[in-house]
């Protein structure tokens, strides 16, 4: 089991428990805590706001459903929710690409789907514009990756649990992610780092 | 992140920003960071919040909650619900199997009509001569022993 912050395990351990044990009001709560999370890392993940929606309520429903089967002594509660939603939209994303395929949907239009009221809350910099796009292009696996990284706050093992692979399979791909990411963010404009930006030659995965 | 957002936070999920949920966690810590005039610490860490800030959207956990409860009681009433979020692609792959299993059939099967024919009138005793003299040469050409005969 990963180590993170354990306020918030043991909160989300006793959530589930009581969901288990039906307890609505403790549904009310781990939504309340993991909703906006899970609907970010989901919305980013599949480039659009309506699927993702669908793929929250999912989550939860499943939650609800199966929280019996959670045990915290082999898992923390972050990585189960998290692990059903990135499986969710693995099969939000196979089913999507078959209408596709099939002629019955068209995927750009799918990417470009995000809400006017959404816009209003990030930063119009041209920067951020760049990582929203860059983020888009990049592969499934590094685009889920990184957003565990980042959205949940995730350590290494966490992702590689939530993933189903290994921690260097992980560290690769959270390296290439970055990489793609400021290669399109450096694309448009040689202005990379701001005044008060990062010091240079240190490294982190 | 304004004062009165981080003070609301603090109201929803307790004093130490530490032990909040992410990504509100993060959003605190950036929040904390920008006030107190720190530098990002390195260049991942740096990309990482941009990545953050362009993730962040507006979410209503009410809403969501009343549409989880909704689907909930949904699902209770009609437990058939649970399996047809899967027949789009239950139906897909079951047509994808069908047509691959017809051109297989197909290939393989429009080779050998001639021989089975025959095989099955040898097995039912009554082949016609015609036929009966054919045999070694068809067997040969299914067999590909052209060279021994």
């Amino acid at each position: 089991m990963a180590m993170t912050r354990s306020g918030e395990t043991d909160e989300d351990d006793h959530l589930l428990a009581r969901i288990a044990a039906g307890d609505r009001a403790a549904l009310a709560r781990l939504i309340d805590r993991h909703g906006r999370g899970l609907r970010i890392f989901a919305a980013r993940f599949l480039g659009g706001n309506a699927d993702a929606e669908d793929v929250v309520q999912d989550v939860f429903v499943a939650v609800w459903k199966h929280a019996h089967r959670f045990d915290p002594l082999r898992a923390r509660a972050t990585t189960w929710l998290y692990r059903i939603a990135a499986n969710r939209c693995i099969d939000m994303r196979r089913r999507r690409n078959l209408r596709a395929f099939l002629g019955l949907e068209d995927v750009q239009e799918s990417l470009a789907d995000d809400r006017p009221d959404a816009e209003a809350h990030v930063s119009a910099r041209a920067e951020i514009s760049a990582v929203r796009q860059g983020l888009l292009l990049l592969p499934a696996r590094q685009r889920m990756a990184l957003l565990l990284r980042v959205v949940a706050d995730f350590d290494v093992p966490s992702i590689a649990e939530v993933m189903g692979t290994s921690r260097g399979s992980v560290e690769q791909l959270l390296v290439r992610a970055r990489r793609s990411l400021r290669g399109h963010i450096e694309k448009p404009q040689n202005d990379t780092m701001p005044t008060g930006g990062p010091h240079r030659d240190t490294g982190r995965v | 992140m304004t004062q009165e957002e981080y003070e609301a936070l603090k109201r929803r999920f307790g004093p130490h920003p530490s032990r909040w949920p992410a990504p509100f966690r993060q959003e605190a810590e950036i929040f904390l960071a920008t006030r107190r005039g720190d530098a990002v610490a390195d260049e991942d860490a740096y990309l990482d919040r941009l990545v953050l800030e362009a993730s962040l959207m507006a979410s209503d956990e009410r809403v969501l909650l009343k549409k989880v409860q909704h689907k909930i009681e949904r699902r209770r009433a009609f437990p058939i619900l649970d399996f047809a979020q899967w027949l789009p692609a239950g139906v897909a792959g079951g047509v994808a199997v069908l047509v691959g299993s017809l051109i297989a059939g197909y290939v393989t099967g429009g080779t050998r009509d001639t021989l089975d024919d025959l095989l099955l009138a040898l097995a039912a005793g009554s082949p016609a001569a015609s036929t009966l003299e054919a045999l070694p040469e068809l067997l040969a050409e299914e067999l590909n022993l052209e060279t021994f005969l």
